[in-house]
């Protein structure tokens, strides 16, 4: 994927840069808000990584005037403001996530991946039906196929799976299952979400944690090679 | 300013004073005057008709008791009239206008006097009794005195208010100058009487200095308490780093690290957050949210870590709870409350969930069947990093509530932890929506 940081600390500009490029990502940076604007403006991006508070330009006038020119990129907010109201204003102006500083750069790594599958997969081929291994799953039955067999699942359980499973390849946070699946910002003070992943694992008798694999101190992964 | 105030409402009553007194003086004049020009216009008249002069004088006379005259000729023979001799003390009064005592069946009494002299050289005093006159304008000139005296009291009066009120502000302003120069808020106006505004002003004002030195000492004590409260975990990591040097570091010392880190990061958000919500900036995301809703999915999320310690949850939920509120903030306070109760809870226990509307109010109830909170503990619970003896063992920041209490404050409910038998009932009293 082909990147843009604008972002004007020189220490966290050059942490995301040097991760992303070892992720395997092609990486642009910007240290302020017009130098950003002009490169998001004349080169094609799957995803930008855009800092509110920039000299020069803030980021939410930087993505408001990209999305006036219809450009459509996949926009990460990353901001030390991280109040319910601020993710508001953020997303309202045209963001499609929004990750609070201090961030665990798993956090945005799998945040980033996410957005780019979501920019570049977008809409008119999207599948009601999912597979992964073994795995099939059909959204609009709303049932799924375990080697073979149907295997009742909970509504919540569903979109769990449906999550992990749309997103397969890749790491998908604690916080974005909660945020996604559940819908509501909160911090769980107790590992809840741990707890459904390993239900889910039991119903789906993935007993050795074969299917949805635990990336340590970061979230799971269902692997793409199934 | 009392000075000047005091000296002008002194000069106002002595010139509204000064001119009563001499307006008293004209009017009883004029009115002399005027009695006495009726009584010449009368005498010219008849002295021009030969022999009606005199019998008009003594008829008149005997008539009015008031009146007395003196006739003569030229050469200042008595011709007729009262007044014999003329007296020998004469005053003038005003131009014209003569003074003079006569004695009458009464005694001595004052009379005013005109001399009016004829075409043919003879003159006629005409006197008239001011006793009444005299009386009343004396009577005037002590009301006079009286209004004056009066309006000298109210001035030393209303100068002695203005010093004791002046002297009170000036007072209360010194002690708030003392308090802002050496910022030692444990100072209080004194207060030496109770009857008058401004002791009520001081009282209202040193409640006022209570509450901002509670909350100043509030404030110190959580920054004690963060760093405090910080500097453990941040000397173990210090340790740890330490530890690591010259050494190979593997990942999972790494990932120790980093726990270590994110758990002194969770604490400042944790008390950012409950910042933010005291300062009620968040209020714009309060909107019409169903709370029977919230509590079922918190249920349905906490549902399978209350299984792991065998902890069922019983739920009795009122289908649709509709309450002013802010979904995100009230799912934190609900999953705070939750999380404690699974985490007091003793194995196979039940947690009760219940919602319902009591009196319009929707009230929510939390009970589980661990150790309770102690009566003494359950104002501290929610202050910033408490922690009861019971939970020093177990996992948390000592936040957890303290964003319980701000979180309901900002929903206006109110929060009481009740004794269940056994165990703790958290109950949650909330607005009825208007």
């Amino acid at each position: 994927m082909k990147i843009l940081i604008i972002e004007d600390d020189p220490r966290i500009r050059a942490y995301v840069e040097k991760g992303l490029k070892e992720a395997g990502h092609a990486v642009d940076a910007a240290e302020d808000g017009e130098m950003g604007l002009h490169l998001a403006c004349n080169e094609k991006y799957d995803v930008l990584i855009v800092d509110r508070m920039l000299p020069k330009l803030d980021g939410l006038s930087i993505i408001k005037t990209l999305r006036g020119s219809g450009n459509l990129v996949g926009v990460l907010i990353l901001s030390a403001l991280g109040d319910v109201d601020d993710r508001v204003t953020g997303l309202r102006s045209g963001g499609d996530d929004y990750l609070v500083k201090p961030f665990a750069f798993v956090e945005l790594l799998a945040r980033v991946e996410a957005l780019g599958k979501r920019t570049s997969s977008s809409p008119p081929t999207q599948s009601t039906l999912l597979k992964a291994g073994n795995l099939e799953m059909d959204l609009l039955a709303r049932k799924v196929r375990c080697n073979g067999t149907i295997i009742e699942l909970q509504s919540r359980e569903f979109k769990l799976l449906e999550y992990l499973v749309k997103f397969k390849g890749q790491l998908v946070t604690r916080t974005m299952l909660l945020e996604s699946v559940w819908d509501y910002h909160f911090d769980p003070q107790t590992s809840v979400i741990d707890v459904h992943i390993s239900r889910l694992r039991k119903k789906l008798g993935d007993t050795g944690n074969t299917l949805i694999k635990t990336v340590r101190g970061a979230g799971y992964i269902i692997e793409d090679s199934l | 300013m009392a000075l000047l105030f005091t000296v002008l409402l002194t000069l106002s009553a002595a010139i509204l004073g000064y001119f009563l007194i001499d307006f008293g003086r004209r009017d009883f004049l004029r009115e002399t005057d005027a009695a006495i020009n009726i009584e010449i216009n009368t005498l010219s008249i008849l002295e021009n008709i030969e022999g009606q002069l005199l019998p008009y004088i003594q008829q008149r006379e005997r008539d009015d008791q008031l009146v007395r005259f003196r006739y003569e000729a030229e050469s200042g023979k008595l011709l007729g009239g009262s007044i014999d001799p003329v007296p020998a003390k004469i005053q003038t009064i005003t131009e014209g206008i003569l003074g003079f005592e006569l004695h009458t069946a009464q005694g001595p009494i004052n009379f005013a006097a005109k001399i009016h002299t004829f075409a043919n050289g003879s003159r006629i005093i005409v006197a008239r009794d001011v006793h009444d006159l005299i009386e009343n304008y004396e009577q005037l000139k002590l009301l006079c005195w009286l209004i004056m005296s009066l309006m000298l009291v109210v001035v030393l009066v209303s100068f002695g208010i203005s010093y004791f009120v002046v002297s009170r502000i000036n007072r209360i302003a010194a002690t708030a100058k003392n308090i802002v120069v050496t910022s030692d808020l444990s100072q209080r106006l004194v207060i030496d009487s109770r009857w008058d505004d401004l002791s009520n002003l001081s009282e209202v004002l040193n409640s006022f200095l209570t509450k901002i030195e509670d909350l100043m000492n509030g404030a110190r004590e959580i920054s004690n308490n963060i760093a405090h409260d910080l500097r453990t975990p941040l000397s173990g990591l210090r340790n740890d780093i330490e530890a690591l040097r010259g050494q190979p570091v593997s990942d999972a010392q790494i990932d120790r690290l980093l726990a270590d880190v994110d758990h002194t990061l969770a604490v400042f958000h944790a008390l950012l957050r409950i910042a933010n919500i005291e300062k009620g900036t968040r209020s714009q995301q309060m909107g019409e949210i169903d709370l029977s809703k919230i509590i079922h999915d918190l249920a349905e999320l906490y549902e399978p870590v209350a299984e792991e310690s065998r902890i069922r949850f019983d739920i009795k939920i009122n289908p649709t709870l509709i309450i002013n509120g802010d979904s995100n903030l009230l799912f934190q306070m609900f999953a705070n409350l939750l999380d404690n109760a699974i985490k007091f809870s003793p194995k196979n226990s039940v947690i009760r969930l219940s919602a319902g509307l009591e009196r319009s109010q929707v009230v929510a109830l939390i009970e589980d069947q661990g150790p309770g909170i102690a009566n003494a503990e359950k104002e501290k619970v929610f202050k910033h990093f408490y922690r009861c003896d019971a939970s020093r063992s177990t996992p948390g920041d000592g936040l957890g509530l303290s964003l319980v209490r701000v979180v309901a404050e900002q929903h206006q409910a109110q929060i009481t932890l009740e004794d269940g038998d056994p165990g703790l009932r958290v109950r949650l009293r909330f607005q009825p929506y208007q």
